[in-house]
């Protein structure tokens, strides 16, 4: 491979320094949210080694179904071949480097570079090289010109990851000590699947994408940024379709409510973000229009594990994906200072049609760049980008909760619900991938 | 068949809209609709709201939340407040169908910004927005109500920063 610039170290670049760590305070310095160059060696050294979500299997259910995502900065398609295979190749032509596919999704036996006009099948074969006779060797090998597949796959429960590095840990090593709590999101399902047909929410904003990442699982904010919509809630109930665990009409009750639950910080980055049911939520609930699928969930999990996953749980699976609410949440790095965020929500299989609506609704009252809840985090997204162009105070505090995590034999840390745990294990892995 | 309504009525009607929300008196907003009315802005135009994400899907009681939220607080999204301007054009006022008396459809550019303090992100950049609008209105006691009130916008299923007032 022919050097470049990025192989080489900067001069005077230590990424390791921007994270400061001791054994009473945590510190990250304002150039890993402002630096471009940082920015060019997150897309090689982050994701260009981690495992990055690219999509759902229910997302390409036919033969010739193709959606298009990223890797950090590069386009990607994942497509389904004519053999029901999943491939997911760089949206790129080798001849001069054009993308091959030009929409979000659709189906297609075929992708034409619309530059020269090279063929690549579904599955990234290269079949045809337009005007081939005279300008290429007869018996050019185009087993050598397809699409580059990128080298690792890992297709968990319908879920879709990829990796660059052809030698990256492998998937379930990677997921670690997290793997139980994507269960769970998974598992709410009464036949352990879920279905993503609903297309996506998509929003941008102007601030680095780490802050959509580090707040899918922060429960410090709420009380500050969604205040209005805890008001409404205590105001108009819901009738309407619940968001997460806040049933209770009372406003003091929900702010106390959200005291209780914890954190929980990963190994390679993962965090975790829960709020518990409280009894007389899970009561209401079982008495409630959907009484029968928590009766069902309880019949299936046992009551106490059934409860347990009806709590508000926000899983950040490093660096990009949140599972939250019956979402997928990806985020795709755009520029330093430039993000979007799409949000997909999910059918859980095999449960009440009225439960999937219901959760639709509350879905669409929090969710979506004209609700009433995730507007208000990306606004402070922008906000806090703004604030950063202060560059002389060098360092933000994410020390919240140190005194009180505990950590038990196998790495994982857990904090209160408040407490900046799943933020410091999440630049704990950042701060190893860029130092690698 | 319901009652016809003019071309003139038409656009009276639309303009009126236009300045209730310009003047953010969404209050008075609200009273148009019709008590089971639906303000709707589908991401996939040829979609049912239950088979794909809309951007808005508010029946009355969610277009009453919308109110309250902007009218009695200052969500960070609207701190501070989109100001707009609406222009409407392309009026036509057909017959009505499914349960609708008229139905006004109409082309709108609707210019939003937030001023503040201008040098900072997000806030002081004039963001404008195309439509293709529908308006079922309902006759009520010879007043015209919005039944359901339709808006695809040109940048539907891209990504669109902060939609948080009404359009």
């Amino acid at each position: 491979m022919v050097s470049t610039l990025l192989d080489q170290a900067a001069p005077g670049i230590d990424p390791a320094a921007y994270i400061d760590e001791t054994p009473d305070d945590f510190r990250v310095h304002g150039a890993v949210y402002t630096d471009p160059y940082l920015f060019r060696m997150e897309m090689q050294k982050v994701f260009g080694k981690a495992w990055v979500f690219i999509g759902h299997e229910s997302e390409i259910p036919n033969s010739g179904d193709y959606k298009t995502a990223t890797i950090g900065l590069r386009p990607v398609i994942m497509s389904r071949a004519d053999d029901g295979g999943i491939h997911v190749l760089l949206n790129r032509c080798r001849h001069r480097g054009s993308v091959i596919c030009r929409e979000v999704k659709g189906n297609s036996k075929n992708f034409m570079c619309t530059y020269h006009g090279w063929v690549y099948g579904n599955d990234g074969k290269l079949l045809g090289i337009a005007k081939h006779k005279g300008g290429y060797p007869d018996d050019i090998n185009k087993d050598e010109l397809g699409l580059m597949a990128v080298p690792r796959v890992y297709n968990y429960r319908g879920l879709v990851f990829a990796n660059m590095d052809a030698g990256a840990v492998d998937f379930l090593d990677y997921l670690g000590e997290a793997k139980p709590f994507l269960d769970i999101h998974l598992d709410r399902s009464l036949v352990g699947e879920i279905d993503v047909s609903y297309g996506a929410h998509r929003t941008e904003y102007f601030g680095n994408w780490k802050f959509q990442s580090e707040n899918s699982t922060d429960g410090y904010h709420g009380d500050t940024v969604h205040e209005s919509f805890f008001k409404l809630v205590a105001e108009f109930g819901n009738r309407g379709g619940q968001h997460g665990a806040y049933t209770q009409g009372d406003f003091k009750k929900l702010i106390e409510h959200r005291t209780a639950g914890r954190t929980i910080g990963f190994d390679n980055g993962h965090g975790i973000w829960e709020s518990p049911m409280t009894e007389d939520a899970i009561l209401a609930m079982k008495n409630g229009p959907h009484g029968e699928y928590v009766k069902a969930l309880e019949d299936l999990r046992g009551e106490r594990k059934a409860h347990q996953m009806l709590n508000s749980m926000n899983l950040l699976i490093f660096p990009s994906l949140a599972i939250l609410h019956g979402q997928l949440r990806v985020v795709r790095p755009i520029a330093h200072d430039r993000t979007e965020v799409d949000i997909y929500f999910y059918d859980l299989n095999g449960v009440p049609d009225s439960y999937n609506e219901f959760r639709l609704s509350g879905y669409q009252r929090f969710f979506g760049p004209a609700s009433f809840g995730s507007p208000d985090d990306v606004e402070i997204f922008s906000v806090n980008q703004t604030g950063l162009q202060a560059e002389e105070v060098e360092w933000l505090l994410l020390s919240r909760g140190m005194a009180r995590e505990t950590m038990d034999n196998k790495g994982v840390r857990t904090g209160d619900p408040t407490d900046e745990t799943p933020q410091r294990a999440f630049h704990r892995a950042w701060k190893q991938m860029m130092a690698a | 068949m319901g009652e016809a309504i003019s071309r003139d009525e038409a656009e009276d009607f639309l303009y009126e809209e236009a300045r209730l929300l310009d003047e953010r008196l969404y209050d008075d907003w609200l009273t148009l609709f019709t008590d089971d009315g639906v303000y709707w802005l589908p991401i996939d135009d040829k979609a049912a709201p239950d088979k794909h994400l809309s951007l808005v899907y508010d029946n009355h009681l969610r277009i009453e939340e919308r109110v309250y939220r902007l009218t009695q607080y200052s969500p960070p999204a609207q701190t501070p407040p989109s100001r707009t301007q609406h222009f409407v054009s392309n009026v036509q006022a057909w017959p009505g169908e499914n349960g609708a008396d008229a139905v006004l459809h109409s082309a709108q550019m609707i210019y939003e910004m937030r001023a503040g303090d201008y040098r900072q992100f997000e806030l002081g950049d004039p963001r404008s927005f195309a439509a293709r609008c529908e308006h079922h209105l309902r006759s009520e006691g010879g007043v015209w109500k919005i039944a359901l009130k339709r808006m695809v916008l040109l940048n539907r299923d891209v990504p669109i920063p902060n939609l948080t007032f009404i359009i």
